[in-house]
């Protein structure tokens, strides 16, 4: 749906800690939450935090999603992740 | 009657904690003991009250309420980031001095945004922890967030006049209060961007001289495109610094330190600002 309503999504999956637990259980259900459409939340869902950026949404909410959410919270992952995408 | 009897330029470098000081290399022992020097002089300044300003991460204000500029005058907590042997319980706040502050710019066109439980983040919370506090001068540490991470960003310009009402409020204050004004940021650096881990000394040592100089004028220049391209996004975490440089108009200053390594997140610059005499 826009922008706003993935960061709204990503802050909510850096700061609390049951979002975070939502979405490690049922990423979908988790989502379906938020104004998203299919594009956005498979990109969230996906960890392709080089297509978030590329619709904008700020790179703290997106390290700092993959940091408390991705199973490897590795921050070379993450980087490579995001030169592999193009960023 | 209240004055700011010092400044001070620095970053929150988290990188700080990750390694035990007595385990420290060169470098990092060159960081500790800059972080050391602003302790030392705050203390030698005598300040019983110290400002800091910070900047939001992104984990503090959500993209429902995003405030342009923004004082701590209840409870203060934190830092929000655990680092090993830094407490995050409470920080003692100048309430009477934060609400006075709040409502001199109030009165005077600066419409503050106010936490009256604030949790801090490590922009605020380091220095207040490891500069601020250990000096037994000071009672009290009053956090400052500027949108100077997350967009909408505050002007660049009207940051620095916000230094400028701190320092009309703290002039207008009746107790007598020294206080130190802290500006709290890293120069370059590319947060969660794909050059996370570069620097660009050059556009670093252009901010610090212009802190040594007082000139603001060539950062009032930059435009957001263009720091972004030079110091990434961390970069626009300079307006913290600005505004501190806004609290001490017509000062100079004297450079500390400078340091950037693979190991920092950004490019690191110590800098005092001298109160005019």
């Amino acid at each position: 749906m826009s922008t706003d309503a993935v960061e709204v999504a990503l802050y909510d999956l850096g700061v609390k800690r049951e979002a975070r637990t939502g979405f490690a259980a049922d990423p979908g259900a988790f989502l379906a939450r938020y104004a998203l459409d299919a594009e956005e939340a498979a990109a969230i869902r996906n960890f392709d935090v080089a297509a978030l950026q590329a619709r904008k949404v700020s790179p703290l909410l997106t390290m700092g999603f993959w940091m408390m959410n991705h199973p490897g919270r590795s921050r070379n992952d993450y980087l490579a992740q995001l030169r592999a995408g193009g960023q | 009657m209240g004055t700011i009897v010092g400044g001070f330029v620095l970053p929150h470098e988290p990188g700080l904690f990750f390694t035990a000081r007595d385990e420290a290399g060169p470098g990092l022992a060159e960081v500790h003991a800059a972080y050391d020097r602003v302790r030392d002089r705050i203390g030698e300044l005598r300040a019983t009250s110290v400002i800091v300003i910070g900047a939001d991460h992104y984990v503090l204000f959500g993209p429902q309420c995003l405030p342009n500029f923004l004082i701590g005058v209840g409870d203060v907590t934190g830092p929000y980031e655990r680092f090993p042997g830094v407490a995050q319980d409470e920080i003692p706040n100048n309430r009477d001095l934060a609400g006075h502050i709040l409502r001199h710019g109030r009165a005077n066109g600066f419409d503050w945004a106010a936490s009256k439980s604030l949790r801090v983040d490590h922009s605020v919370g380091l220095p207040a922890r490891i500069c601020a506090l250990p000096n037994s001068t000071v009672t009290g540490v009053i956090p400052v967030y500027l949108a100077s991470g997350v967009e909408p960003l505050i002007p660049m310009r009207r940051a620095y006049e916000l230094g400028g009402a701190i320092q009309a409020a703290v002039a207008a204050y009746d107790a007598d209060e020294r206080v130190v004004v802290i500006g709290s940021g890293g120069i370059s650096h590319w947060v969660g961007m794909a050059r996370m881990g570069d620097h660009n000394e050059p556009f670093d040592r252009m901010v610090l001289d212009c802190v040594v100089r007082g000139d603001p004028e060539p950062l009032f220049a930059l435009t957001d495109e263009e720091i972004v391209d030079q110091a990434g996004n961390g970069g626009l975490e300079i307006r913290n610094l600005v505004c501190a440089m806004g609290a001490m108009p017509a000062s100079t200053g004297s450079l500390i330190a400078y340091h950037n390594a693979p190991d920092w997140v950004a490019g690191l610059g110590f800098a005092e600002i001298h109160a005019a005499a």
